[in-house]
């Protein structure tokens, strides 16, 4: 199934865009996506476990199962306020 | 009322939509982009956020807030965009019978905003250089890419 995720800050700049589209089998969990991504995206490297997945606006454990239609997006360490 | 926008935040008039009749207390907080971080000199300030859930978990602080100290009526509105030193980037006011409730739920409010609402600030000091605060990794590029 192909996947939607919104990048933010430091992992939008290193992805070079604000979205990316991601081919993963049926039963990929968040924790599988995020190593995906770590393969395409060098910022994801060193931010290591401090990324949350969202999954349709809602933080997820790494055991969270992607459905099709999720949108997903990359949480790094948050600074508003 | 919770609101994410690129204009400058009207304290006042956040203020005066949380009055009502039964509140004695109307508490409120700003957050002020501030001319150094760590020790270097703050040029600007470029916020940006994930403005659909942003506004969710602010509505889930909203709740928690009015759970928890009785909270009558809670506004939250914060800045995107290219901020200045002095600019506002956040006002949050709530009002309450009484003002233990306002002081204790705003501090709440702000904290857990701190920690759950998608938003992130890029710092560009005056040295010329840039770093996403909460400690990304790497040299930032500048806010227009």
């Amino acid at each position: 199934m192909e996947v939607r995720v919104l990048l933010f800050a430091s992992v939008r700049q290193s992805a070079g865009g604000d979205e990316i589209r991601i081919d993963v089998p049926d039963g990929t969990t968040a924790g599988d996506l995020l190593d995906r991504l770590r393969e395409k995206i060098p910022a994801l490297e060193g931010l290591a476990d401090r990324i949350k997945l969202a999954v349709n606006e809602e933080f997820v454990d790494r055991s969270y199962e992607i459905q099709p239609g999720d949108e997903t997006a990359v949480i790094p360490p948050m600074s508003g306020g | 009322m919770i609101r994410i926008r690129k204009e400058p935040l009207d304290l006042g008039a956040i203020a005066r939509s949380v009055e009502d009749p039964a509140c004695g207390a109307v508490a409120t907080f700003a957050g002020v982009v501030r001319n150094e971080n760590a020790g270097k000199a703050v040029e600007r300030i470029h916020y940006e956020a994930y403005e659909p859930m942003a506004r969710k978990k602010m509505a889930q602080i909203v709740e928690e807030m009015k759970e928890r100290w009785g909270i009558r009526i809670v506004a939250i509105e914060h800045r995107i965009g290219e901020l200045r030193v002095g600019d506002v980037s956040v006002v949050m006011a709530v009002s309450s019978p009484h003002r233990k409730e306002a002081f204790e739920a705003i501090r709440y409010g702000m904290d857990r905003l701190k920690a759950t609402v998608p938003i992130w600030k890029l710092e560009h000091f005056e040295d010329g250089t840039a770093a996403w605060a909460g400690g990304h990794p790497g040299q930032a590029q500048s806010s227009s890419s």
